[in-house]
Order: structure tokens, then C-alpha cells, then sequence
């Protein structure tokens, strides 16, 4: 028999001991939204000063001179440059090692290669800021002598290194999860390794491989502290990657050391760049979130 | 041509890994003749030859600990609540989506709301407690990745074991989840670790550049950290600043790998547990 008080008692405590956990999985959420908010929010009181559209497609940022302009295509401009730097350079190097630790790496060194690949990514950013000042450029300036000492290109390949571990733990998960039978029909088929891994694996993993890019891209465009060392402060909207340029994050690390006093213009500039920044970061992720789930649907019908 | 895409993949493994190691062993050599007793527990100098870094240290210390627990207590309710309580597959998917959008969120634009909304709404100032909590946020993600995959790692059937004798949902959690999953929640939540140590961007808009003699000692203290400090030294023109930076990326270092290694000292302690059951 049960003892009717002593479950009733049970059910008690089980409902109650429910809420805990509960809370803990609704607070990403919640902080979410508080992010979100705050951003839009603060970035209105600086978009009650200046127009939108001088904002968005203004040429000219001078926010921190008496004769102030805020024109933000110089920041946007330059986030791209170094970010597509950094995805030039990663792409190979990134999906090579995929290839690598996927296909070629014996089982007991694919668990060695793995972690350390890991091990890579957890290197502080501001480390990677000081290679690029001190040991890229430097390396640089001996085949190209009149580079600048802070510079995008060197800003670029520093963070090239820094999202070559994303691109090539997330492109080998894609690599490796492919099913066996694929690889199998194709060896059966009599296709050699590098056609199984061109023709077959490639497009069964695309969707990851993909995601895993695009991932990366939008990690180096919130990448802060590489550019706020490397890149320099001149926000000018230039073609040459030797000459010294400033990102979106690059501005508000700049302002945030020069200690901009609470409610000024220039204060509230940071949250205007930062909701831009957050919209196009997020809009990025979207767009791998989106491709990694459409297709891997696709995928698993093969 | 198979050969040839085994030494080109195997290149492109190998590049980023001699350029690192390559800069890593610089640094040591650059930095370690600086790195003595009087460097680690001194105070920050004007005089760069009498450099110190301990309030950096201390700074460090509280923002990677604080940080840490908070980040990982709810990182553990939020993956028991979705592995044991929740059957909807489609809230749990929401839950994955959302913690991977904060994942999206550039680390700088976390420094803002920390700043903005902790420090100056909620009155916490530019202080170590607004600080931690923005780190314990950032890191959440990493956090959650590595509880997830500890719980669901816990075989179905032991968990059926303690309801089949009566066990309640609470006792379940209480007595199989936790002391199964714990040890393995921990040592993957080494990669959070190693990201609020390393990171930062928040800590540069909460605190500013901060050159303190102060050692930090209250949860409302002002303070600064060793990723932040090495930025305020690399951004001075002078050689010796350069090694003092190399100097701090060798501690900086030293301390991840501590961490690292006791973490692995408790996952080859405990990890015979899952076997033993």
C-alpha cells in the first residue's frame, strides 16, 4: 500500500524542485532580449541625433573630432576587408586540416589532432593582436616596404589563424558524418580517395562546410581586440589594405579606452555602431543556422 | 593524386600550427627573463623595469572564478532541465537556437550591455561583480555545450534503474545526474574557462584601461585583468613594453595550462566512476 500522504508529499516536492531548472533554461532567453533591448534602445537616443540615412550611407566618420560625422560605410567597409582577409586565408588552411584529420588521420591520432585543434582556438585574441603588430607585420614589410605599422593585411592574416580552428572543427564534424556507406559505394564504384573525397564527401558535407565558413566570417567580424591592436585608428574609406583602418569594433574598443563620459553624442555612438554590428553578426548567423538545417535535410535523403 | 591531397591537407594542418608555435616560442624567449617574483607580485610601475602584474592577477582571478561558477550553475539547471523534464522537442530546439544566437553575439557588444545596463541602470559601476556576471553570460554558451553532452551522455538505463526502485524525478537528478555527470560537465567546461581568461574585449569597455596599484578586493572594486593588461602594454611603442607584454602572455599561459592540467587530473580521478556502475 501506499502511503497516500507520504506521495501526495512527493508530488509536492517534485513540482516545486521543477522550477529551479526552469528558470535556468529560460535565462538565455531572457538575456537575449535584454541585449537586444538595450542595444535598440540606447542606439535611439543616438538616432534622435543623427539621421539614419546619414548613418547608413555616409561617407565620412569623424566621431570623435570637434566637426563631427557619422557616415558609417568607412567601419562597415573596413569590417569587411579584414574579415574577408582572414576568410582568404583561413579557407584552405581550414578545410585542408578538415580533409586531413577526417580522411587521412589514423583513428588515434584524429583523437590527438582533434583536442589540440581545440586546444588552438582557445588562444587569448589579444595574443593573436600581439603576433600581428610585432611578428606579421614586421615579416611583412620585408616583401612589401612600404606597409604602414598598423596595417588591415596583417590584422587579416592574424585573424585568418585565429577562425582556422572553427573552420576546421566544424568542416571535419561535417566530414566525418557523413555516412560510411557513401564513402564505401564510392570506393566500390572504383573511385579513388581524392575523387571520394572531391565528388562525394564534398557535396554530402557542403551544407556543414558551408555553415562552418560562414560561422567563421561572422566571428571575425565581431572579432575586437586584433583589430583594435593591428588595424589602427583611421576610419577612411580606402582601397589599401597596407594602410592603417579602422572596423566597427575597432571604434568602440577606441572609445571605450578613451573613456567617453556617459550621455554624450559620442557615447551613444557606440551603442548605434553596436546595434549595427549585432545586425549584421546575427543576420550572418541566421543565414549559417538556416543552410546547415535546409540542407542537412537533403543530405540525410542520400 | 592521392598522395598529393594527403600532403596538401596534411600542409594545410600542419601551417597554423608551426606559424603559432613558432611566435609561442618567441614569445617565451622575449618574455621569460622578465618573468621573477618581483614581477608577479608586485604592483603595476610607471618605471617598466620594476613592473608587477599582481593586482592584474587577483583581477583575473575573481573575474575567471566568479565568472565560471555562475556560468556553470546555469549552464547545469538549464541542460538537467532540457534532458530530464522536457519531452517538447520543439521548445527544446528554441532553447538550442537561442543559446546559439548568444553564441553569435560579438564579445564587445556583451561589454556594452554589461557596462550600460548592469554598471550604469542596475548602479553596479565599472566593477568586478558587473564584470563577472557579463563574462558569466558570454561564456554560457561554451558552458552549456560541454553540461549537455555530460548529461546526455548518462546511459538511459541507469536512470530507469532509480525510477523502477522508486526513486523520484528530484532523487534522480540529485542522486544519479549530478555525481554521474559532474565530473565530465567540469572538465569540458575547461574551454569556458579558458575563454573568460582570455577574453578581453567586455572586460576593455566595463573597466577601461585601467592602471591600478589597487589590489582588487571587494565585488565593487574597480579592476583589470592579464588579456587587458597585455593590451595596454602592446599598444606602447617601447621595446621593453614588448617584452613586458610577452612576459604577462607567458603567465597568462601558465595559468590556462594549470587549470588545464588539474582538470584533467580530476577527469582521470573520477572518470573510472561510469565504468564502476
Amino acid at each position: 500500500m501506499i502511503d497516500e500522504k507520504v506521495f501526495e508529499e512527493k508530488v509536492r516536492r517534485e513540482n516545486k524542485f521543477k522550477y529551479l531548472p526552469m528558470l535556468a533554461s529560460l535565462l538565455p532567453a531572457f538575456f537575449f532580449i535584454v541585449i537586444i533591448s538595450f542595444v535598440f534602445f540606447e542606439a535611439l537616443s543616438f538616432f534622435q541625433q543623427v539621421s539614419i540615412k546619414d548613418f547608413l550611407f555616409g561617407f565620412e566618420w569623424s566621431a570623435l573630432f570637434r566637426d563631427k560625422s557619422f557616415g558609417s560605410i568607412p567601419l562597415v567597409w573596413s569590417t569587411f576587408v579584414i574579415a574577408f582577409i582572414a576568410l582568404a586565408f583561413s579557407s584552405l588552411l581550414g578545410l585542408g586540416s578538415a580533409i586531413y584529420i577526417s580522411e587521412y588521420a589514423s583513428e588515434k591520432s584524429r583523437r590527438i589532432l582533434k583536442p589540440l585543434i581545440e586546444l588552438l582556438a582557445t588562444i587569448p585574441t589579444v595574443v593573436y593582436g600581439f603576433f600581428a603588430l610585432q611578428y606579421i607585420t614586421p615579416a611583412l614589410k620585408i616583401f612589401l616596404p612600404n606597409i604602414e605599422v598598423y596595417n588591415a593585411l596583417s590584422s587579416g592574416i592574424a585573424m585568418g589563424i585565429m577562425i582556422t580552428p572553427i573552420i576546421s572543427t566544424l568542416a571535419e564534424d561535417a566530414l566525418y558524418s557523413v555516412p560510411y556507406s557513401l564513402r564505401m559505394a564510392a570506393y566500390s564504384l572504383g573511385a579513388s580517395k581524392s575523387q571520394t573525397i572531391f565528388k562525394i564527401l564534398f557535396r554530402a558535407a557542403l551544407p556543414g562546410i558551408a555553415s562552418a565558413y560562414i560561422l567563421a566570417f561572422a566571428r571575425a567580424i565581431g572579432e575586437t581586440m586584433i583589430v583594435a591592436i593591428a588595424a589602427g585608428s583611421k576610419p577612411v574609406f580606402t582601397l589599401n589594405i597596407l594602410e592603417s583602418m579602422q572596423t566597427m569594433t575597432g571604434y568602440i574598443a577606441q572609445v571605450a579606452t578613451g573613456d567617453a563620459p556617459f550621455g554624450t553624442i559620442e557615447f551613444f555612438s557606440l551603442y548605434g555602431v553596436a546595434l549595427y554590428l549585432l545586425m549584421i553578426v546575427l543576420g550572418v548567423n541566421l543565414v549559417a543556422v538556416y543552410i546547415s538545417r535546409r540542407f542537412s535535410y537533403l543530405v540525410s535523403k542520400l | 593524386m592521392d598522395k598529393l591531397v594527403k600532403y596538401i591537407s596534411c600542409g594545410a594542418l600542419a601551417t597554423p600550427i608551426i606559424i603559432l608555435g613558432i611566435f609561442l616560442v618567441q614569445v617565451f624567449i622575449d618574455g621569460i627573463t622578465h618573468i621573477n617574483l618581483d614581477f608577479i607580485l608586485g604592483s603595476p610601475s610607471y618605471d617598466p623595469s620594476k613592473m608587477g602584474i599582481f593586482p592584474v592577477i587577483i583581477g583575473s582571478i575573481y573575474i575567471v572564478g566568479i565568472s565560471s561558477i555562475i556560468s556553470f550553475l546555469m549552464g547545469l539547471g538549464l541542460s538537467i532541465y532540457l534532458v530530464e523534464f522536457v519531452t517538447n522537442e520543439r521548445f527544446k530546439n528554441l532553447v538550442y537556437f537561442v543559446v546559439d544566437m548568444l553564441a553569435g553575439v560579438p564579445s564587445v557588444v556583451y561589454g556594452l550591455v554589461g557596462l550600460g545596463f548592469i554598471g550604469y541602470v542596475l548602479g553596479a559601476g565599472r566593477s568586478i561583480l558587473t564584470g563577472s556576471i557579463t563574462m558569466a553570460f558570454l561564456i554560457l554558451p561554451l558552458t552549456v555545450v560541454a553540461t549537455l553532452e555530460a548529461f546526455r551522455s548518462i546511459p538511459e538505463s541507469l536512470k530507469m534503474t532509480a525510477y523502477s526502485l522508486g526513486a523520484s524525478r528530484q532523487e534522480v537528478v540529485t542522486n544519479v545526474l549530478i555525481p554521474l555527470g559532474l565530473s565530465r560537465a567540469l572538465t569540458g567546461s575547461i574551454l569556458a574557462v579558458a575563454r573568460a581568461l582570455g577574453e578581453a574585449a567586455p572586460i576593455l569597455v566595463i573597466s577601461g584601461l585601467l592602471f591600478t596599484k589597487k589590489v582588487p578586493l571587494s565585488l565593487l572594486d574597480e579592476f583589470t585583468v592579464l588579456p587587458l593588461y597585455i593590451f595596454n602594454l602592446v599598444t606602447r611603442p617601447q621595446l621593453i613594453y614588448k617584452e613586458l607584454a610577452s612576459a604577462v602572455i607567458i603567465v597568462l599561459i601558465a595559468i590556462f595550462m594549470l587549470v588545464s592540467i588539474t582538470s584533467i587530473y580530476f577527469r582521470l580521478k573520477y572518470s573510472y566512476r561510469l565504468y564502476e556502475v
